[in-house]
């Protein structure tokens, strides 16, 4: 018996050109991961940004107003801070949304720093837009281990000083860092920016686990680097506390009018920039406030009193803070009511009782006080309390 | 980091320097070495020394000071 069978016709040239069908170079990088693990990381999945506030929308400080940095560390936006030498004092000034420009697409808000008032450099001078990880949010980056992953930093950029400038990241508690530049084209134009920091796989540094102290210093140097600060090496994970590059733009700060403007900072595992990580406002303010919380206006607190001159009071925190001991800080009076009428003093020191602190909430002591009776009760009033745990 | 001469003084209570107060900043600071600012003010004492601050510094801060001199962190 004879079976015939018939088969469609097939074009064999039409599909041998098919296979040479392009994938593109992410299709063929996901063809060639040999792990699903490996394609997870290809595409970035899940929560990607270990920089907090990186679109630049909260300012809990100043209230979109700018600031003059009249000292190194200060805050123009929650996180981001303006490390500066003190040649610089004064001269600089930052703030969210700084000139009023148009930001880049996505976005409604940026950092800018303005030169006020052009300096010549100092023998070692530094002037960088700063933000410090803590180590608790690093050690999945596996720094210090054979292990260690690349991460990318990516952020949109923007100064009527092109040229070249340089990203800094070092470890909190190792003197180890790695600069690595990047060129701003044109003038007073937005410009993506996107480079690769490798992973930091000495093994002989120790980097801290569940640490609530300074994990990586990430810098975006604006120039002004010779010196101390400033690393010979590209690229590579070098000894040093350096926090920007040698062979960097070096006149930024020495032109009254510079300008620099940064928005977008997204920091991820992997060598692919990818899109910024939208976070919600209320989710950005929390992160924030793990660091910094204010009260504007009178924030009443009960209390008790505390010898004849003290007055305690227990402050719940929302969310919980860093767990360290944080910094204290009033602009007026503070007021107490109490059984035998009212008192109040300006600007006196707000105390935390170190004893207590756990993150959620705290001990307010102000002293100074007098006729107090020891365990009565009193309510304490403090007007613009500032809460300070950054790093 | 610059400093103010006398910017920092202690703040103490039943005889304990609880924290420093910082009269630039207005700064109550905790005797905490997880504290930034707190490091700021031994950062102010490694480079200026004794001017940086109103009266005597508390020997704790010194010996911190020193510690963190000694290990250049």
């Amino acid at each position: 018996m004879v079976v015939k069978v018939s088969k469609p016709e097939i074009n064999v040239r039409e599909k041998i050109s098919e296979l040479d069908k392009p994938s593109g170079t992410a299709g063929q990088a996901m063809l060639a991961a040999e792990t699903p693990q490996e394609q997870f990381n290809l595409i970035s999945a899940g929560r990607r940004n270990l920089l907090i506030n990186g679109a630049m929308k909260i300012d809990q400080r100043n209230g979109g107003s700018s600031i003059t940095n009249t000292d190194n560390n200060l805050f123009p936006l929650d996180r981001w801070f303006i490390n500066l030498s003190t040649e610089y004092n004064s001269s600089v000034s930052s703030g969210q949304n700084l000139d009023s420009l148009a930001p880049p697409p996505g976005f409604d808000k940026y950092i800018g720093v303005k030169i006020d008032s052009g300096t010549a450099a100092p023998a070692a001078p530094f002037l960088s837009i700063r933000q410090i990880i803590e180590g608790n949010n690093i050690t999945h980056l596996d720094y210090g281990k054979s292990t260690a992953k690349d991460i990318t930093i990516s952020f949109w950029a923007r100064t009527n000083h092109p040229g070249t400038y340089a990203v800094a990241v070092r470890g909190g508690t190792t003197q180890t860092a790695c600069v690595t530049e990047f060129s701003v084209d044109s003038a007073d134009t937005w410009q993506y920016i996107s480079v690769i920091i490798p992973g930091q796989k000495d093994t002989t540094t120790t980097w801290p686990l569940d640490y609530v102290g300074e994990g990586l210093v990430v810098n975006i140097g604006l120039g002004s680097f010779q010196g101390t600060y400033s690393s010979s090496t590209l690229d590579q994970w070098v000894t040093g506390s350096f926090t920007g590059s040698a062979t960097q733009t070096q006149d930024f700060a020495q032109t009254t009018g510079n300008t620099f403007y940064v928005t977008g900072v997204q920091l991820e595992v992997g060598k692919v920039a990818t899109p910024f990580e939208h976070r919600s406002y209320g989710e950005e303010l929390a992160e924030c406030q793990r660091y910094y919380q204010k009260f504007p206006g009178a924030l009443q607190i009960p209390g008790y009193q505390d010898g004849t001159s003290g007055i305690n009071a227990s402050l719940k925190l929302s969310p919980n803070m860093r767990a360290a001991t944080p910094s204290t800080d009033t602009d007026g009076s503070v007021y107490i009511w109490r059984h035998n009428g009212f008192q109040s003093q300006n600007n006196p020191a707000i105390i935390v009782g170190t004893s207590t602190i756990n993150g959620s909430s705290l001990t307010l002591s102000v002293n100074g006080w007098s006729g107090c009776v020891n365990g009565y009760v009193a309510n304490l009033y403090i007007s613009n309390l500032e809460i300070i745990n950054e790093l | 980091m610059s400093y103010s001469i006398n910017e920092y003084t202690s703040v103490i209570f039943d005889n304990t320097v609880t924290s420093i107060r910082c009269s630039v900043t207005g700064l109550t600071i905790p005797m905490d070495a997880q504290n930034a600012d707190y490091q700021r003010v031994l950062d102010d004492i490694i480079e200026q020394g004794a001017e940086c601050f109103e009266g005597d510094i508390p020997q704790d801060l010194l010996d911190a000071a020193e510690a963190k001199r000694l290990s250049n962190v």
